[in-house]
């Protein structure tokens, strides 16, 4: 009786030393031995000494990763153990140092994320900035030769070329500067959309378009337009695309249809349609398309800082 | 008469492009100059091209070798010469992917653009040996080995070093070892700078 009883301090006191904390429950989850660490944990979460099974439950509810307010982090675990598989056991170990080091990891991920975001920004503007460079250099060079050429042309004119050929060198000399000057000072600025409706126009086909046209989505709208041109000319025998764009918030709906020919069957998205689908859903779009009664696509669009802007 | 499209969205590297087709107005006949490579497909549609002069960065940041992938796919019969002044080294073969017929250099090839759009048209493929090699820090980027060159790549395209060697099949070790060659090669110590200088420099642009 002595020995067993010693076996159960030994037991205790051994527990008791643990850093960890632990508790074993009956099959009715009654605890039948508790060590001091987990009587602390316990007592810090709940207010209250370890009572049942139902304690742990409550603390393990959401997470099992819980955050003491002396700043320690403890996972705790429970385990069916025994011969007869009627006990529970529930460890609590201290993670605070792993927690941390996930923590640190994960801001260190976003200011890396933020980082490669940045840097992707850098090098968008750095092609830019280089292409810049060299159509300057391109001007200055043109500046530079017209200057030569019209020194040349007025030394030959003021030493004495004839006069019927005077009139005709001056008209040529300023057809060549009119334009060139033009050159330096124009900004090369694309305009997609209405490079578009111009291309369509010249090769006899319309874009009727009803609504708004906002600038950041421009590239992606005049894509699909594109797009639906090619396959009125190919599938549908129109001349005709009607475009029906309305923002709603931030949703911008753009709704494409076409005089054309209905289609025949549904329609499979082959090269095209594929690619402008990829474009749309990498920018978070959407886009479904129609075929029954009359082809219709349809892309959504979410503009939040557009909307911000002009709210 | 071959009717020629140019795509080009520089207006002084269009015109002097026209000024090409008008010098041999015999032969070739302009249809238009538009600036979008995706529009050329409108043109193959409505009209008769026989030949397009299409540079790889346009407007809008559309490629000319997509445009021109998906010409060929609809139109195997019309040439295709591909233009750039951009040094990027995958360009010439992604151009023979696309199955353009010819590639030009704006600044670099010696050919005259006459000769092979003349060449082209009478069926004659006529591609650089390589690509041009450029300043690069200490060095230039002919000293870059073809691993090196794809770290590049993957490193301006997407940064991180984890996906970087994923992209390329090869450990995180290995994708270090190529960043430091490359870092010894040209001199330049900040690996972002790396990036960004084969960037600038138009050595990789990976959106073409």
């Amino acid at each position: 009786m002595r020995i067993k009883f010693r076996t159960q301090t030994i037991i205790k006191e051994a527990l008791d030393n643990l850093p960890s904390g632990i508790c074993y429950l009956d099959s009715k989850g009654v605890p039948i031995l508790v060590n001091k660490q987990m009587h602390r944990l316990v007592f810090a979460l709940t207010n209250h000494d370890i009572q049942s099974i139902s304690d742990f439950d409550t603390i393990m509810q959401e997470t099992s990763a819980v955050l003491l307010t002396d700043n320690t982090v403890w996972r705790f675990q429970k385990k069916i153990v025994g011969e007869n598989q009627d006990i529970t056991e529930i460890t609590a170990v201290d993670i605070t140092e792993l927690y941390q080091r996930k923590k640190n990891l994960e801001e260190s991920n976003c200011e890396q994320q933020d980082i490669l975001r940045r840097l992707e920004q850098a090098g968008q503007n750095i092609v830019s900035i280089a292409r810049n460079e060299e159509i300057l250099a391109m001007k200055m060079r043109i500046h530079n030769e017209l200057a030569y050429a019209l020194g040349f042309t007025r030394q030959y004119i003021a030493s004495g070329c004839l006069e019927e050929k005077k009139a005709k060198y001056l008209a040529e000399q300023k057809q060549m500067a009119k334009k060139l000057l033009g050159e330096i000072n124009n900004n090369d600025e694309p305009h997609l959309f209405s490079e578009l409706r111009q291309t369509a126009e010249k090769l006899g086909m319309n874009i009727v378009f009803d609504g708004e046209l906002p600038e950041p989505a421009e590239n992606l709208v005049t894509s699909a337009v594109r797009e639906s041109l090619v396959n009125t000319i190919r599938h549908a025998d129109g001349d005709t695309v009607f475009v029906k764009a309305t923002l709603d918030g931030q949703k911008y709906t753009v709704v494409i249809k076409n005089n054309g020919k209905p289609a025949r069957g549904s329609i499979t998205e082959g090269g095209g349609l594929s690619f402008l689908r990829k474009n749309i859903e990498k920018n978070g779009g959407t886009m479904t398309i129609a075929s029954a009664p009359e082809f219709i696509l349809t892309i959504t669009l979410l503009l939040p800082e557009y909307q911000e802007e002009h709210s | 008469m071959t009717n020629v499209l140019v795509v080009e969205d520089e207006r002084l590297a269009g015109e002097m492009l026209c000024q090409y087709v008008r010098m041999a107005a015999d032969r070739y006949s302009l249809v238009d100059t538009i600036k979008n490579a995706a529009d050329a497909e409108l043109f193959c549609l409505k009209a008769q091209v026989d030949l397009i002069l299409m540079d790889i960065c346009t407007a809008g940041n559309s490629s000319g070798l997509d445009a021109a992938e998906k010409i060929k796919l609809h139109f195997p019969r019309t040439k295709i010469i591909i233009l750039t002044s951009a040094p990027d080294y995958r360009f010439i073969e992604k151009a023979i992917q696309a199955g353009a017929d010819s590639f030009w250099y704006k600044d670099f090839s010696e050919e005259d653009l006459l000769t092979v759009m003349d060449k082209t048209m009478a069926g004659i493929c006529v591609y650089p040996e390589t690509t041009p090699s450029i300043d690069f820090g200490f060095t230039d980027s002919s000293q870059f080995t073809p691993k090196e060159l794809e770290t590049l790549y993957w490193l301006v395209k997407v940064g991180s070093i984890s996906t970087i060697a994923e992209k390329m099949g090869i450990s995180v070790d290995g994708v270090n070892k190529h960043i430091r060659d490359l870092k010894e090669k040209t001199g330049i110590t900040n690996t972002n700078q790396l990036a960004l200088a084969a960037r600038g420099k138009r050595l990789i642009l990976p959106d073409f």
